[in-house]
């Protein structure tokens, strides 16, 4: 191997030029990602905004006391959310790794109709599905429970977490799981030690897209066990429909939050590299 | 120090329409080097697959040591399996691939490391445990996997076209290697290949496979002395056909009767093969005696340590090779004789369809 030879001034004006656009870029990325977010902001810490005003009227930290405060119901429903989200999403990747290898790595008759099935939930107007779930859901007991309310979430999460998976393993060789295996590796170790690692990335992505769909949930929740289980999602779509503007923006940054941490999360994934690392580096 | 026994071995896989593996019976000595020869897609990786327990056969058996091995796992067969690409686990170090066996069998640390570093020195590469397998090259991955096979004394070391992503020359210095290893350690070797030059160089025993089916079994120099059929001769080479009817030793041919003792046909049709090399060769001078008849080049190569010739007579071709010792080089055109030595025909049923 040897070194790189130094970049004559020519390359080095190109370089430079390319740092420049991917700078740039990155900062068009980051507008378009953030400046919805920025309404939200400002009226989360509004006191007084009325329409021809471009900033409000008044500064208050009122709205963000009030999700701070108990009587708001903000950790409760952070908590409703974590438990039924949670589970999906273990449920959805543990589905996922067998499901997503059959469709990725095996022919089999009929296996258009399976991609096709699994697809249709996302297609169908969610609401028709949690209505035709909920009939069933009402005889079986499982109407207004967090299981009720998890099965619900699972069918698009688990269906978002297969595709990936399948992407995942129509690329996927799996010799070196029979060379593990003739080595005196048996199934599990096999899975851990081998396929696991390979996996991994696209396993990850799978979750966290598995987790946001889940914590998105709303109709689906509300129809399943509106009574009982009072998620984020519901205090959100509650207090944006109420008048107090400030209270829905700070709520609607909560709820956004994990999102933006997992989406970090996931363009490490994503790309291979870690964006967050890159950007702190330049 | 395993001998391994398939019998009747056969594979099909679910919406083929013929077997893949079909009927198969090979006696494979304990620590000898077993080449599983034939082209691509003849069934010889299906065959490893069956003998490490990744694949169920569809019917027949295998036996090591007399002792049916069906209804144990892969993992416990110790059966090890080594392939061309994928060669290495690429979310490991080298000494991680290499203890990899141990690991798993929940060996202590300090018994795996020094485990591994034996293994290393054993395949020439010391010292290089630390390192990612991307850091490695081609050859040095093809030794590090070879390591990793034989840190548990497999009993059966299966080698499925492990050379054939190498340069010529590394290929060279890793056969010599896998044979140095082979021999020392005496494991039970199956190799894949299909290239007959390779399994000849590798091999003590050549299974020769096609369609599935086993067409020869025996050393390496019987396939060129006596192959089994017509099939074998022309897969080793042989392209000299001449068909006739066989009878008290002789075979009458289109082009005379020639003298053959050596025969697998006592009386009746017969197809006589002799090797390129087996031909004598000559200017014509007096009319042909036994065993010779009379041709004319129609094109030669010259390669500095052979000349290959193609000969016309009759209504066939032959081909012949000459040593770089041949009297003088001939010229397309040229009269020639032919010489068949008895002792170098080889007679064969002929071949069907
Ligand atoms: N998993 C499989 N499913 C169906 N057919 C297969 C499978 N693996 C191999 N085959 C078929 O079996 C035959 C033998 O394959 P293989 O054992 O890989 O041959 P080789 O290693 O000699 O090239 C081929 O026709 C191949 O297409
Ligand atoms: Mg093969």
């Amino acid at each position: 191997m040897t070194e790189p030879a130094p970049p004559d001034p020519m390359e080095r004006r190109s370089q430079r030029l390319t740092t420049l656009l991917r700078g740039l870029s990155l900062i068009l990325l980051a507008i378009w990602l953030v400046a919805p977010f920025i309404p939200l902001l400002i009226w989360s810490f509004s006191f007084h905004w009325t329409f021809p005003h471009l900033l409000p009227e008044g500064w208050s930290l009122r709205s963000w006391q009030d999700v701070a405060n108990p009587s708001s119901q903000v950790l409760p429903a952070i908590r409703d959310s974590l438990l039924i989200a949670l589970p999906v999403t273990v449920l959805s990747a543990l589905i996922a790794i067998p499901a997503g290898r059959a469709l990725g790595q095996h022919r089999f008759p009929g296996k258009r109709l399976v991609e096709f099935l699994i697809l249709a939930p996302n297609i169908v107007p969610g609401l028709t599905v949690a209505l035709g779930i909920q009939i069933a859901f009402l005889r079986y007991g499982l109407a207004n429970t967090f299981t009720g309310v998890i099965l619900v979430h699972l069918v698009p999460s688990m269906s978002y977490a297969v595709l990936v998976m399948a992407g995942v393993f129509a690329n996927y060789d799996p010799q070196a799981e029979e060379v593990s295996r003739s080595l005196g590796a048996n199934r599990w170790q096999t899975f851990r030690h081998v396929t696991l690692p390979a996996i991994f990335p696209g396993l990850m992505v799978a979750s966290l897209f598995a987790f946001l769909i889940s914590w998105d949930q709303y109709i689906a929740t509300i129809l399943i066990a509106g009574g009982t289980v009072k998620t984020l999602s519901i205090l959100v779509v509650a207090a944006a429909g109420g008048g107090d503007r400030a209270l829905a923006g700070a709520l609607s940054l909560v709820f956004i939050a994990p999102a933006v941490v997992f989406l970090i999360i996931a363009s490490k994934y994503l790309t291979g590299v870690s964006a967050a690392r890159r950007l702190g580096r330049r | 120090m395993t001998a391994v026994t398939l019998s009747g071995l056969t594979k099909s896989y679910p919406g083929a329409t013929r077997p893949a593996v079909d009927r198969l019976d090979l006696a494979l000595t304990s620590g000898k080097i077993h080449a599983l020869l034939g082209p691509s897609g003849c069934g010889k990786t299906s065959t490893l697959k069956l003998i490490a327990g990744l694949l169920r056969p569809t019917s027949g058996d295998i036996r090591f040591d007399g002792t049916s091995v069906l209804a144990v796992p892969a993992e416990r067969r110790g059966a090890v399996l080594m392939f061309q690409n994928h060669l290495l686990f690429p979310y490991m170090s080298v000494g991680e691939n290499v203890g990899y066996a141990l690991k798993v069998r929940h060996e202590s640390r300090a018994v795996i490391a020094s485990r591994v570093d034996e293994m290393l020195e054993l395949v020439k590469l010391p010292g290089l445990a630390n390192r990612r397998p991307r850091e490695l090259s081609g050859g040095q991955q093809q030794r590090v996997a070879l390591a990793r096979a034989l840190i548990v004394r497999p009993r059966v070391l299966l080698l499925d076209e492990p050379l054939s992503n190498l340069d010529a020359d590394l290929r060279d210095d890793m056969r010599a290697l896998i044979r140095a290893v082979q021999a020392q350690l005496a494991v039970t070797t199956v190799f894949v290949t299909h290239d007959q030059q390779e399994a000849v160089v590798m091999a003590d025993t050549i299974a020769l496979m096609s369609g599935g089916v086993l067409l020869q079994t025996a050393a390496p120099d019987v396939f060129y002395d006596s192959p089994a059929s017509v099939e074998v001769a022309r897969f080793f080479g042989n392209t000299n056909l001449l068909p006739g009817t066989c009878a008290d030793g002789r075979i009458a041919t289109p082009l005379g009767t020639f003298r053959a003792p050596r025969s697998t046909v006592t009386t009746g049709p017969a197809v006589l093969t002799i090797r390129p090399e087996s031909i004598k060769f000559s200017a014509t001078g007096q009319p042909p005696g036994a065993n010779e008849l009379g041709g004319q080049v129609l094109s030669h190569i010259y390669a500095g340590t052979h000349a290959r010739y193609r000969i016309a007579a009759g209504d066939f071709h032959f081909d012949v090779i000459t040593d770089a010792e041949a009297a003088r080089i001939y010229r397309d055109g040229d009269p020639v004789r032919l010489r068949f030595p008895p002792e170098k025909i080889w007679l064969l049923p002929p071949h069907s369809g």
